[in-house]
């Protein structure tokens, strides 16, 4: 089961940044970044920019694991595992 | 890359300005590129345009022997206008030459038509390639998705500068995948913003004074007098052609073609056909015929029935 403030927190970054209509209430972790959300390249750094704001995590070190990144669930997957090792 | 074009480094004789140049034409002809980009999209296109002209550009870069990070020529501060038209009236009387004509390519577009504008005894004809007018207020269009993007990407750089170095290690990382996966390799010169915090810092720096440049209407409300090539691609998903027909419409009377099948980087992918275009529209002006069927012209009146239609 995703942690779900987590899960909210970030679509609610993810409708900031997509160019097309969502509607949050339809996004799973199944939900394809490229495909569904049509993330493009610059799209995706812009959400992982607000995440790192939001969540008071880094990918520097990490951008290997953000260009892999793709479905919902695998974003707030790493996003939840940076935060854990972060405490 | 500027020497390997050919391209040689020059001092202006009042010795304010920089420049780059080459070729023994004639004609002069004035390159204005994107701002934040290197040269490297014009290396074909100013090798077979310095047969013909004597290729000129700007130059307000680091010193030499300190080239790297984002190019500054233009949007670089807030008087970049200002500098780039006195720059080119000292490099034109350098040159002993009255006039010349100009090129620009997408973001290019804002300063040569200021220039056409500000000195029009100075400037012989303008040819736009796939121009972009992202920001422009009101009017026809709107912003590509890519225009969209960026602009998100550039004012979260600027809100939040300590997430560049994240940011542009993720973007290299995304085209380093993409070219692993799907065998799409991206542009040089398209990722160099993005090469590091800095460079991305400075072209989001340049990237809002650049939509924040509104063109407005021609003083008296004329249309330039000048000859006007527009040139938009089929395929430009960067750019909207849309609202760049619209705008250079209302600019002035521009002879417009649209290159089929290309996209936002037809100067370099097709540097052949633009320059036939090119050496055909500086001869014959308005009167300019495209004997390649992929250049298709695009009529305002037939363009306006379609859109009524």
């Amino acid at each position: 089961m995703p942690a779900a403030p987590a899960f909210d927190q970030f679509i609610s970054l993810v409708t900031q940044i997509v160019a097309i209509q969502v509607d949050p209430a339809t996004l799973t972790r199944d939900t394809t970044l490229a495909g569904e959300l049509a993330l493009d390249s610059i799209s995706l750094i812009s959400l992982m920019a607000l995440t790192e704001e939001r969540f008071g995590v880094g990918f520097a070190e990490h951008a290997d694991s953000v260009a892999n990144l793709r479905t919902v669930g695998d974003a707030v997957d790493l996003i939840q595992h940076l935060a854990a090792a972060a405490v | 890359m500027d020497a390997a074009m050919g391209l040689q480094r020059r001092q202006t004789i009042d010795g304010h300005a920089h420049y780059l140049r080459c070729g023994e034409g004639d004609t002069a002809l004035l390159l204005v590129n994107a701002f934040g980009l290197s040269l490297d999209i014009w290396h074909d296109l100013v090798a077979l345009l310095s047969r013909r002209f004597t290729v000129l550009v700007v130059d307000e870069d680091t010193p030499p022997g300190e080239r790297g990070g984002v190019p500054r020529t233009t949007y670089a501060s807030l008087d970049s206008l200002q500098r780039f038209e006195r720059a080119v009236r000292a490099i034109m009387a350098s040159e002993r030459r009255a006039s010349c004509h100009v090129a620009s390519w997408c973001s290019g577009a804002k300063f040569a038509i200021e220039l056409a504008r500000n000195w029009p005894e100075g400037i012989a004809s303008l040819m736009l390639f796939a121009p972009s007018f992202a920001g422009a207020e009101g009017g026809v269009g709107a912003d590509s998705a890519y225009e969209t993007n960026l602009n998100t990407m550039c004012k979260l750089v600027a809100r939040m500068p300590q997430s560049a170095d994240s940011m542009a290690r993720s973007m290299a990382a995304v085209m380093a995948r993409n070219a692993a996966t799907d065998g799409v390799e991206t542009l040089a010169w398209v990722q160099e913003p993005f090469a590091s915090a800095a460079n991305m810092l400075e072209y989001s720096r340049q990237l809002q004074n650049f939509r924040a440049h509104q063109l407005g209407p021609n003083p008296g409300g004329e249309p330039l007098s000048l000859p006007v090539l527009l040139v938009t691609g089929e395929h430009d998903q960067t750019t909207s052609s849309e609202r760049a027909a619209a705008i250079c419409k209302d600019l002035a009377q521009p002879v417009h073609f649209d290159l089929q099948g290309a996209g936002h980087y037809f100067i370099h992918q097709d540097s052949e056909l633009v320059v036939q275009l090119m050496q055909e529209f500086v001869a014959h002006g308005e009167d300019a015929t495209a004997t390649d069927p992929r250049l298709v012209r695009i009529h305002a009146a037939a363009a306006l029935v379609s859109g009524e239609l």
